[in-house]
């Protein structure tokens, strides 16, 4: 099994890292300010990069799940009222992410929005495994994030949202029949890095 | 081997570590260890739930009982997971409460709507407990199991007609709150 914690060393950064580099400026007193202002920066911009790396995750699945509703496609297959609320929640979710954006820097320009054609034009049934797909993306990319989150509200908020991503992916998995059974998923989440999740997001034009 | 055994051998390296790196700077652990075992006991409880739910609720046709087959099995996982990394992080498993779950079992519907409150309330626990963690590999073990968690929420819900993810953000609830929840199934 795959550890829950993915391992990117030259991205890491630590909450125990930081801490101890907080220390080290501790002790050395001279330019004592300068660390303490260069480790601010430091935790500023990993959450910022978390922050705008989920906020794309979260457009697409918005995107996708708005198009879904506006479009009606997924007929009446007892999955369409999730759909609804699945595009109101990840809506809220956007909202979220932007707050936090804005909070630790500069907000980002939203990228054009995807048309999701070929899925679209292929039917229904790909439309349900194509959002069970991304909504089990979108869980395991929050997952993936979890243990690199400097901020503690932050990552309050990532984990208030990553557990309803969970349930979400359950629902439209098991109604859906995606996966091989009454309950396709493990015991245990399995996280994906952001090189994991952008790779697989590509064919939802990201 | 599960995700937490194996993101154990990260917090195993830490202790190494530790040993020419200042004591001091692993006392936190404690309250790590006092977080696993507060998890321990709701992953005990869910686990007799489902344990019990398959002996004694009456007419779950073969879909819901294998449902909640994955579930029990879902949840020994848990357990087992939690007992080890507790454990090698050089605490002492708590021991498995004594669980009666009253007359929550003898209906479909009543056992399903109990299986939903515990459920919703273990996701807002695991949430509400894990920034508090200061070692970050505890804080992503804890996560996988709260999106399992999650996911089986999700399921009753769907089970029970219910909306699988009412809320945008789910609540994250203390300790004191959860065992309030789960406190009326357990006998001391």
């Amino acid at each position: 099994m795959r550890p829950a914690t993915p391992r990117t060393p030259a991205a890491r950064i630590s909450r125990k890292g930081l801490l101890a580099v907080a220390g080290a400026s501790l002790v050395a007193a001279c330019g004592g300010g300068d660390d303490k202002e260069r480790e601010r920066q430091a935790r500023t911009a990993a959450d910022l990069e978390i922050v705008r790396f989920l906020l794309g995750v979260e457009r697409i699945t918005t995107a996708f799940w708005e198009a879904v509703v506006q479009r009606g496609a997924l007929g009446d297959m007892q999955v369409a009222p999730i759909a609804r609320q699945t595009a109101r929640n990840d809506r809220t979710h956007v909202e979220t992410l932007e707050r936090y954006e804005r909070r630790l820097g500069t907000p980002s320009t939203p990228p054009e929005t995807p048309g999701f054609g070929e899925i679209f034009a292929a039917g229904p049934r790909e439309v349900l495994e194509s959002g069970a797909e991304l909504a089990n993306l979108a869980a395991a990319a929050y997952l993936g994030q979890a243990n690199r989150i400097q901020d503690r509200n932050l990552l309050a908020s990532v984990l208030a949202i990553h557990s309803v991503e969970g349930r979400q992916a359950a629902a439209i998995n098991r109604i859906g029949r995606v996966g091989d059974g009454v309950l396709p998923d493990d015991a245990f989440a399995q996280p994906l890095t952001m090189a994991q999740v952008r790779s697989r997001m590509k064919r939802f034009g990201a | 081997m599960s995700v937490l055994r194996v993101t154990r051998a990260g917090f195993l390296g830490a202790l190494a570590a530790g040993l020419v790196a200042p004591r001091a700077a692993f006392g936190d652990i404690r309250d790590d260890l006092r977080i696993l075992s507060f998890a321990l006991t709701l992953e005990y409880v869910q686990s007799a739930l489902y344990r019990d739910a398959l002996q004694e609720v009456p007419g779950l046709d073969t879909v819901e009982r294998r449902a909640i087959g994955h579930l029990r099995d879902n949840e020994v996982e848990h357990v087992d997971a939690l007992r080890a990394t507790i454990s090698d992080a050089g605490g002492r498993p708590n021991d498995r409460p004594r669980v009666d779950f009253g007359n929550a079992l003898s209906s479909r519907a009543s056992f399903f709507k109990l299986a939903n409150t515990l459920e919703d309330t273990a996701v807002s626990g695991y949430n509400g407990a894990a920034p508090a963690f200061e070692n970050e590999d505890f804080v992503a073990a804890f996560a996988s199991i709260a999106q399992i968690e999650a996911r089986h929420s999700a399921i009753i819900r769907t089970i029970r007609g219910k909306p699988p993810a009412p809320l945008p953000l789910d609540k994250a609830s203390n300790q004191h709150v959860v065992r309030q929840a789960y406190g009326p199934y357990t006998i001391e």
